[in-house]
């Protein structure tokens, strides 16, 4: 949830109302210290540090921009990879039984997920950035959208099929 | 008719005696189909006459009632209070300087709107005489939903970019020039992109996409913002990698 | 106000983008299971030696690898300042020039296959 922008002062109860009479509360005084006069406009800084808990959109945009952190680190390890294979035989194999280690599992799990939240998001957003209108009517959105999705999953199938896991 | 005692946290901020901010509680009685601005006037009407806040249609038109509520940018004039439990807070639209309680100050909004260049920028003079533009139905569908925005800065308040970096000209005044660049009688692309292809402009948009989740119009500026990066960027090659600038 | 040269930046960020969502899943997936110990055969020695040996595997690797890297440092930069991370330029050259080393180590490996 939001969290106020300003520091606020506590909200004063008066303790009695009756429905039908709206009561309205005295506030607390403003601090004013040593001041005559008030400070014109008020500007409110966005905390730099802090300001995606003010709402969850925010946080799900987060997520989806700290998906790059692990995609990323999975290219570094697909380097790697690469690297071994030049290598030789041995390296490679070696390589290969390096990935059965815990961290590496953990990490995989990780990187998994990252790169299918990052391809939601980027599918979803297709609709966005290249909307097509054919004739007077827009396509729908989530056509276009479903038909990345469509394209993944075939792509994918025949990529798993090369590779031989089935 | 049902009623319900609704209570509210106002923000409240008076410029001349005021060094900070506040909240104050409100208990009003409301009806149960109001919406929040309904709240705000009876408060105004019964209990305290000095709480400042703009609006004028009540019907999402005008876009003047923006408000933080439970700190999500919204027309007040469009938030029931049925769709709210408990304690219902009520601030100024962040990211904008705070006038008096409610009321912020839109200069930089309504700078940045005029600096886009939003109106037709024919492609050559044309003298009344020969007659009036055409556009057939599907030129105007093509940039009609950009057509819609009511100026609400709800978008605004919203992106966290133009929080953090004030300079960038933002949701709406960047999907009003892609509204004017869309338009089938413009041929004003060209001196606006000067503009919103800059570093201030669209580039600093990293598509959070609130903008377009809060936007009470449907103009959905996120996807205009992605178009412009898109054609800028074609933009950008045709100039540097074309001979002759792609002109 | 001068149109900014963003769209060097940007535009392989987008490839790379829609590059890391078609290929990177499936590629995870496939390291995944070798992790778990059932190596493809597709993953085997003799077939990746194969794969990255032809010339339409060399340009596949690369341009997955080389785009993906890329993406990822500009939206770790994007990141970092949303993070309050304020050294905007520094954090840049240091992501940018990684992703430049790692995709000129990626072609390198490759030619050496
Ligand atoms: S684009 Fe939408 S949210 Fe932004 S000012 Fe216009 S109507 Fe309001
Ligand atoms: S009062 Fe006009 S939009 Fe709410």
């Amino acid at each position: 949830m939001s969290k106020p922008l300003v520091s606020a002062g506590p909200s004063q109860g008066g303790d009695s109302h009756k429905l039908g009479a709206g009561v309205a509360r005295e506030p607390q005084p403003p601090p004013r210290e040593g001041r005559m006069g008030g400070a014109g406009p008020l500007i409110r800084e966005v905390p730099p540090t802090s300001w995606y808990f003010r709402h969850p959109r925010y946080l799900r945009y987060m997520a989806r921009e700290i998906t790059s952190l692990f995609v990323g680190a999975y290219c570094v390890l697909l380097v790697i990879a690469l690297q071994s294979l030049a290598a030789g035989q041995a390296s490679y194999e070696a390589f290969l039984l390096t990935l059965r280690s815990p961290t590496s599992i953990a990490f995989h799990v990780l990187a998994l997920v990252a790169a299918l939240y990052h391809a939601a998001t980027w599918f979803n957003a297709t609709q966005k950035a290249m909307p097509i209108q054919l004739g007077e009517e827009f396509v729908p959105g989530n056509l276009i959208s479903g038909a990345h999705y469509v394209a993944w999953a075939a792509l994918s199938i025949v990529i798993l099929f090369l590779a031989g896991v089935f | 008719m049902k009623e319900r005692l609704v209570q509210l946290e106002v923000l409240r901020y008076n410029p001349d005696t005021d060094t900070d901010a506040y909240f104050q509680h409100y208990e009003v009685v409301c009806q149960e189909e109001w919406v929040v601005l309904d709240a705000l006037n009876k408060i105004k009407e019964t209990i305290d006459p000095t709480l400042n806040y703009r609006w004028s249609c009540h019907m999402a038109v005008c876009g003047s009632c923006g408000m933080m509520i439970n700190g999500d940018p919204k027309l007040s004039c469009h938030t029931f209070l049925r769709d709210y439990e408990g304690v219902i807070r009520v601030e100024p639209l962040t990211h904008f300087p705070v006038e008096r309680d409610l009321v912020t100050a839109p200069d930089d909004f309504i700078e940045k709107l005029t600096r886009v260049k939003p109106y037709l920028i024919p492609k050559k003079p044309k003298p009344i005489s020969e007659g009036e533009y055409r556009q057939t139905p599907a030129q105007l569908k093509r940039y009609h939903q950009f057509t819609l925005c009511i100026n609400c800065m709800l978008c605004y308040a919203a992106c966290p970019e133009y929080g953090l970096t004030p300079k960038f000209i933002g949701p709406a005044a960047i999907s009003l020039a892609h509204r004017y660049n869309q338009d089938s009688r413009d041929g004003g692309r060209d001196e606006r992109q000067e503009i919103i292809a800059s570093k201030e402009g669209v580039w600093e948009c990293t598509f959070v996409g609130a903008c377009s989740e809060v936007c009470p119009a449907h103009v959905d500026p996120a996807s205009a913002l992605q178009q412009v990066k898109i054609a800028s960027s074609i933009d950008w090659f045709k100039e540097h990698l074309l001979p002759g600038g792609g002109k | 106000m001068a149109k900014s040269n963003k769209p060097i930046i940007w535009f392989p960020f987008a490839a790379g983008g829609t590059v890391i969502a078609f290929f990177i899943p499936v590629i995870v997936l496939l390291t995944f299971l070798a992790a778990l110990g059932y190596v493809p055969t597709g993953l085997s020695y003799d077939s990746m030696r194969a794969f990255a040996g032809s010339g339409l595997g060399k340009l596949l690797i690369f341009g997955v690898i080389a785009l993906s890297l890329w993406s990822s440092a500009h939206r770790l930069r994007c990141t970092c300042y949303d993070f309050g991370l304020r050294a905007d330029k520094l954090v840049a050259n240091v992501l940018y020039l990684a992703a430049g080393a790692g995709s000129i180590a990626t072609a390198v490996f490759l030619l050496r296959i």
